[in-house]
């Protein structure tokens, strides 16, 4: 595996003027993206996801630390030309038509003309946009808007992808067509960095993850990883005597049920042999044994208390 | 490559812009009204007409007539000099402000590029701007008097040069300042408003007051009233030292504006 992103110590402050104080956006923050993964940037609003992509394209300068996109330094033209960037407000020059301003951009990236035109069609009809695509941009819903900015991000064929908030503007079929794009250009070997504070937008998608708050970084890590730590595990069964359930209360299970479905829930994985063994004793059929996981949400609210209570 | 692209796209958005065909039909306005402004002149004092025998009558007329077109010139320079600075002063600052500068500089763009392209594109607008009005102009002097003096098209020529320095120096300022403040700044920081201050003051103001003058750039350099006046045109020697003064203020405006450019927190 090769780092792709490498985020050394990173930290923005923004000086205040007049009254304002300083604000530090982002402050020592270090992790890495790997190629080919989906990363997902994660942090309620104001944690500092925007200045990061900011400081990672070359908009901002850091106040500190540092670090490195395509082993280039931050903006770099080069690193820019492997990277495609959808911003969390699309801002776009109202003038173009779709066909206009893609055109525009592949001038801008160094794009060959002929190549592009063709690849801009393709963008556009990918993303559902081609039926409007000499209508003013003036013109264009959010939602519309926000393909639009995809398809610009998409054009150059980019190695790395920025998303910021990609999905907040869009209703749930424009979120389901960005997830399978996503999923295409991973099966690609693409890189995609998508930053939200949309959890479960996110959730099914990506492999890893980085959680900050308050421009501090609480956790990174594998999203398997960080659910499974501290879950445990749910047994369920279709018959279960009172003895038996005594003897599993016994072990510190937890039964719920009626007398058809019963679900045995432990706190860990240590008692699970123990329990299976009792309904062996008392003939119960095992229906299911798995992994309980906390979902993401539940996971990032119990961190963001536990940042909280500190 | 990129400056090309940023060019055009600045030059082809401001020829959308509803204001800017407001200014060029009120400059033609101007000068028409004028046009006729010198007819009416001429059919109520019959000695202003082409045909006038006695030297004193014919000294006035032409005096007379020179001192409108120096009017006139005045004024379409104004204009010019008012409509570069407001492209250039806010070319920059308006894509900062509305986020789309960001876009673009995804892009594998320098921001010296952007930088370039912005102030190539708004030189274009204030060249169609000069060719509109200097074509107009010629073209009224030629069917006036029957020839075109050389000093004319040549006056319009400096007021593009003058605008775009003035311009220049505003948009370098606007990375700095406030767009609206810079366009103030830059058009009063002429050499020759300290000059002319400098007479109402004493001691060590009037020396820096001097020194300001000095040391800043001169717009007046490109007015070329007296040539206007006199129907005489300056030496090529002249012309070229003009050129190379507006070049080099331009490199050194595009230098030090690109530089606070690239400094710049694009948040
Ligand atoms: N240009 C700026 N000047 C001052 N403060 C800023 C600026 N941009 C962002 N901030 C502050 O930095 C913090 C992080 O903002 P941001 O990166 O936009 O968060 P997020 O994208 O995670 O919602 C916020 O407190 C915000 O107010
Ligand atoms: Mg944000």
């Amino acid at each position: 595996m090769t780092s792709i992103i490498e985020l050394d110590h990173l930290t923005k402050s923004f000086k205040g003027r007049g009254r304002k104080v300083e604000t530090t956006a982002v402050n020592d923050l270090s992790f890495s993206v790997e190629q080919g993964e989906i990363f997902g940037f994660l942090g309620p609003n104001g944690a500092g996801k925007t200045t990061t992509l900011y400081t990672l394209l070359g908009f901002l300068h850091p106040s500190s630390g540092g670090g490195s996109v395509f082993g280039l330094p931050f903006g770099d033209p080069e690193g820019l030309r492997r990277i495609g960037y959808l911003p969390e407000y699309v801002n776009l020059h109202e003038y173009y038509t779709p066909d206009g301003m893609l055109n525009y951009y592949a001038r801008l990236s160094g794009l060959d003309p002929v190549e592009a035109r063709a690849r801009a069609s393709y963008v556009l009809e990918r993303l559902g946009i081609a039926d409007v695509c000499n209508k003013r941009i003036s013109k264009f819903s959010k939602g519309m808007i926000q393909r639009l900015g995809l398809a610009q991000a998409v054009l150059g064929n980019p190695d790395l992808l920025f998303l910021d908030e990609p999905t907040s503007s869009l209703d749930p079929v424009g979120r389901k067509d960005v997830k399978d794009l996503l999923l295409e250009l991973k099966a690609q070997g693409k890189t995609v960095v998508i930053s939200s504070h949309i959890l479960s937008d996110i959730e099914s998608l990506c492999d890893r993850v980085a959680i900050i708050r308050k421009g501090r970084l609480v956790k990174t890590g594998k999203l398997d990883e960080l659910l499974s730590t501290g879950s445990g595990v749910r047994i369920t069964t279709d018959k279960l005597p009172t003895d038996a359930v005594n003897e599993i209360q016994q072990l510190g299970g937890v039964v719920i049920g009626s007398d058809t479905v019963f679900a045995i829930e432990l706190p860990d994985r240590e008692k699970e042999y123990d329990v299976i063994g009792i309904l062996r004793k008392h003939g119960c059929p095992l229906i299911s044994v798995a992994e309980q996981k906390s979902s993401l949400e539940d996971y990032f609210f119990d961190i963001m208390k536990g940042e909280e209570t500190k | 490559m990129s400056i090309l692209a940023v060019a055009k796209d600045q030059f082809s958005d401001l020829l959308r812009r509803r204001y800017l065909l407001v200014i060029f039909i009120g400059a033609l306005a101007i000068i028409g009204m004028w046009v006729g402004y010198l007819a009416l002149m001429k059919s109520l004092f019959p000695a202003m007409q082409q045909g006038a025998q006695d030297a004193a009558t014919k000294g006035m007329t032409e005096m007379m007539i020179g001192g409108l077109q120096v009017a006139l010139h005045a004024i379409i320079g104004s204009i010019g000099v008012l409509l570069a600075l407001g492209l250039m002063c806010f070319s920059v600052t308006s894509e900062v402000s509305k986020g789309t500068v960001r876009m673009i500089l995804s892009r594998p763009v320098r921001r010296y590029e952007f930088f370039i392209g912005k102030w190539l594109g708004c030189v274009c607008i204030v060249g169609v701007y000069t060719l509109l009005v200097g074509t107009m102009v010629c073209t009224y002097t030629y069917y006036s008097f029957g020839r075109l003096l050389p000093v004319i098209p040549l006056s319009i020529a400096m007021l593009f040069l003058k605008a775009i320095t003035v311009g220049s120096i505003g948009m370098a300022l606007a990375m700095w300042l406030r767009p609206i403040v810079a366009l103030l700044v830059a058009y009063l920081a002429a050499a020759e408003t300290f000059l002319f201050i400098a007479g109402f003051m004493h001691g060590i103001a009037k020396s820096v007051m001097h020194t300001l003058f000095y040391a800043l750039p001169s717009y007046k350099a490109f007015d070329l009233y007296t040539g206007i006046m006199n129907g005489t045109i300056m030496s090529g020697a002249e012309i070229a030292y003009r050129v190379a003064y507006a070049v080099l203020i331009w490199a050194l405006m595009l230098i030090a504006g690109a530089s606070l450019f690239q400094r710049r927190d694009l948040a």
